[in-house]
C-alpha cells in the first residue's frame, strides 16, 4: 500500500502533535494488509407522481397534476482506516424548492467507528438517530425502502439526525441483542453549532431472536431551548410552527418508540409505534403518537403490500402543528435484482387539519389521492 | 381511529410476528452442506460449529478470539458454489446474498466482504491475509488443505 506523507513548514503545536500521534497510531494497523479498504456506492431514485387534490372549502372538487422528478442521489463511502477504526460517510444531493437549482447537497452521515472490544464499538460523528427500525436501517436508501415514502412520523416526531457520541453493541448472545447509547447535540443544534449545554440522550435496544425478525425499543430525551429546531433535526418545515408564531419557551421533548420488523422469505411485516410527550411551561404536557404498519407478501420478485399510517398531534403541542393525519396505501414492489427495483403505490392522504404534509408538493387539502411510480437503484 | 385501536393493531402485529416465529422454529435451520468447505488463515480456531460458521458469514462477528479481524471472502455470482453458499448460509439465492450485504454495509453495521470470481484467487487471498475466511467448493479442498478448518457438530 502506498502511503504518501505531507511535509510542509506548518508549525505544529502540542495538541496537533498529539492528534498526529493518535492518527499515525491508528493508521499503523493498515500495515497488516495491502487490501483496498475504501468502498464507494451510489444510491438514488427517480419518480413519477400523479395526484388529485381536493380544494379547500370545495368538497368534491379536485385540482390535478402529474410530473416526473429526480429524487435523492446518494454517494456512500466506507473505509477501513485501521484494524479497529472505520469510517462511513453519506452525502446526498436532494430536491429543495428554496435552492436556485432546486437541489442542495447535504451531509447525512459522517461517522468514525472504533471497535474497542469484540462487537462493542464507540462512534463519533453524525448519525441517523437509532430511535426506530426505519431510521436505523433504511437511511436514505430508497432501494431498501419496502414502500415509496417514509412513515408520516418522520416529518413530525422523529429526531432524524444526531451529531455526537455513540456506544454501540450488536449480535450479543443467542438473542443477538444490540444496544445504542447516544449523547448528541440535540434538536436545537445545527451541524456546525449547538446553542446550549443541554444534550440529547438516546437509549435503544433490540433483539434478533431469529433470522429476519428484529424487535426494538427506544427512549429519546432532549430539552429544546427556546423551542428552536436546527436545520437537520427533522423538526423544521411546514410540519412545525414557524419562527414568527412559535412558542419561545423551552420544550422538554421525550419520545418512546417500539419497532417490530419481520422480513422472512415470503412475509414482510413492519410496525413502528412512537409516543411523544412535549412539556412546556405554558400548556403543560402534550401527548402525541404515530403508528405505521406495513405488510407485504413476496411472490418471487413481486411483493404486493398495504400501508396504514397514522399521526395524532395534540392541540396542546407548542412544538409541532397540531393535526390528525392518515395515509392508506396499496402497492407493489418488483425487484429486478438486488440493485434495482420498481414500486407502484396508490394512496389516499386525509387530514383533519389543513396542514400540508412535508415532502409533498400539494397545497393544504383535506384529502389527496396519489399514484406514484418509483425506480430505486444502488450499486 | 383512536389511540387504543392502534395499540391494539400493534399488539396484534407483534403477536403475528411471534406466532410466525413460534410456528416455524426450524424453517431456516439447515443441515451442513457437503458441497463446500471452510478455509481460514490465522483465525486461532481449530474447528467451528456450523451455527458459528453461519453467524460469521452473516457479519455477526468482528474479531477472532486471537484478536485478528474477521475478513470475509465470498464467491462472486459467476462461481457455481455461490448458489450453494447463498442457499445454506443466507437462506436465499445469490441475489439475496448480495442484497443482504448491500443493506448491512449501508446500515453501518457490517464490514463489507470481498467478492472474488475465482476459487484459485479466493485460496490465494486467504493464504495471504491473516483473519481471512472463505467457503470454497469441496472439489477445491485438496488445493487448500493447509487452510482447512473442520466444521463440527453437523
Amino acid at each position: 500500500m502506498n502511503i504518501s506523507y505531507y511535509s510542509g513548514s506548518m508549525p505544529i503545536n502540542r495538541l496537533k502533535a498529539i492528534f498526529l500521534f493518535i492518527l499515525l497510531f491508528s493508521l499503523s494497523g493498515m500495515a497488516q494488509t495491502d487490501l483496498p479498504t475504501v468502498n464507494f456506492k451510489y444510491f438514488g431514485h427517480l419518480q413519477i407522481d400523479a395526484e388529485l387534490v381536493e380544494k379547500l372549502n370545495q368538497k368534491g372538487t379536485f385540482s390535478h397534476a402529474s410530473y416526473a422528478h429526480v429524487g435523492e442521489q446518494d454517494l456512500f463511502v466506507t473505509a477501513q482506516i485501521s484494524k479497529r477504526i472505520s469510517f462511513l460517510g453519506e452525502t446526498v444531493v436532494r430536491p429543495d424548492a428554496k435552492s436556485s437549482s432546486f437541489f442542495i447537497p447535504s451531509i447525512e452521515r459522517a461517522q468514525l467507528k472504533f471497535d474497542y472490544y469484540r462487537n462493542h464499538s464507540f462512534l463519533i460523528g453524525k448519525f441517523h438517530s437509532p430511535v426506530n427500525y426505519w431510521n436505523d436501517t433504511y437511511h436514505h436508501g430508497r432501494l431498501f425502502f419496502p414502500v415509496i415514502d417514509r412513515p408520516i412520523m418522520f416529518s413530525y416526531l422523529i429526531p432524524l439526525h444526531t451529531l455526537g457520541l455513540r456506544l454501540q453493541g450488536q449480535n450479543l448472545g443467542t438473542l443477538r441483542f444490540g444496544y445504542d447509547v447516544v449523547l448528541g447535540n440535540g434538536i436545537s443544534s445545527t451541524d456546525s453549532k449547538d446553542v446550549d449545554m443541554n444534550k440529547s440522550l438516546t437509549l435503544a435496544a433490540h433483539i434478533k431472536p431469529r433470522d429476519g425478525l428484529r424487535i426494538g425499543a427506544s427512549y429519546y430525551h432532549d430539552l429544546i431551548l427556546g423551542n428552536f429546531s436546527g436545520l437537520h433535526s427533522g423538526h423544521v418545515g411546514s410540519s412545525h410552527l414557524s419562527s414568527a408564531t412559535r412558542y419561545k419557551g423551552n420544550i422538554r421533548y421525550e419520545l418512546f418508540s417500539i419497532s417490530t420488523a419481520w422480513f422472512s422469505n415470503n412475509l414482510e411485516l413492519l410496525h413502528e409505534l412512537s409516543v411523544n410527550r412535549s412539556k412546556s411551561d405554558s400548556l403543560g404536557i402534550a401527548g402525541n403518537w404515530s403508528s405505521f404498519l406495513y405488510a407485504g407478501y413476496r411472490f418471487n420478485k413481486l411483493i404486493p403490500f398495504v400501508v396504514i399510517d397514522y399521526l395524532d398531534v395534540s392541540d396542546k403541542d407548542l412544538h409541532i402543528n397540531s393535526m390528525v393525519s392518515a395515509r392508506y396505501a396499496l402497492g407493489a414492489r418488483y425487484e429486478f435484482n438486488p440493485f434495482c427495483n420498481l414500486k407502484i403505490v396508490a394512496e389516499r392522504l386525509a387530514s383533519e387539519e389543513l396542514i400540508p404534509l412535508p415532502r409533498h408538493n400539494h397545497p393544504p387539502s383535506p384529502s389527496v389521492y396519489e399514484l406514484k411510480i418509483q425506480f430505486a437503484y444502488g450499486f | 381511529m383512536d389511540f387504543k385501536s392502534f395499540v391494539g393493531v400493534f399488539i396484534l402485529a407483534s403477536c403475528f410476528a411471534f406466532r410466525a416465529f413460534a410456528q416455524n422454529p426450524g424453517k431456516t435451520e439447515i443441515t451442513v452442506p457437503g458441497q463446500f468447505v471452510l478455509i481460514g488463515n490465522t483465525t486461532g480456531v481449530s474447528d467451528l460449529k456450523w451455527k458459528q460458521v453461519r453467524s460469521i458469514f452473516k457479519g455477526e462477528r468482528s474479531f477472532w478470539q486471537n484478536g485478528s479481524s474477521v475478513l470475509l471472502v465470498l464467491p462472486a455470482s459467476n462461481l457455481p458454489v455461490a448458489v450453494d453458499i447463498a442457499k445454506q448460509v443466507y437462506g436465499s439465492d445469490v441475489a439475496g446474498m448480495q442484497k443482504f450485504w448491500l443493506a448491512l454495509v449501508f446500515q453501518g453495521r457490517g464490514k463489507p466482504p470481498i467478492f472474488i470470481s475465482s476459487e484459485e484467487e479466493i485460496i490465494r487471498f486467504v493464504s495471504q491475509n491473516p483473519g481471512a475466511v472463505a467457503l470454497i467448493s469441496a472439489t477445491a479442498k485438496n488445493r487448500a488443505s493447509e487452510w482447512l478448518i473442520p466444521i463440527i457438530e453437523k
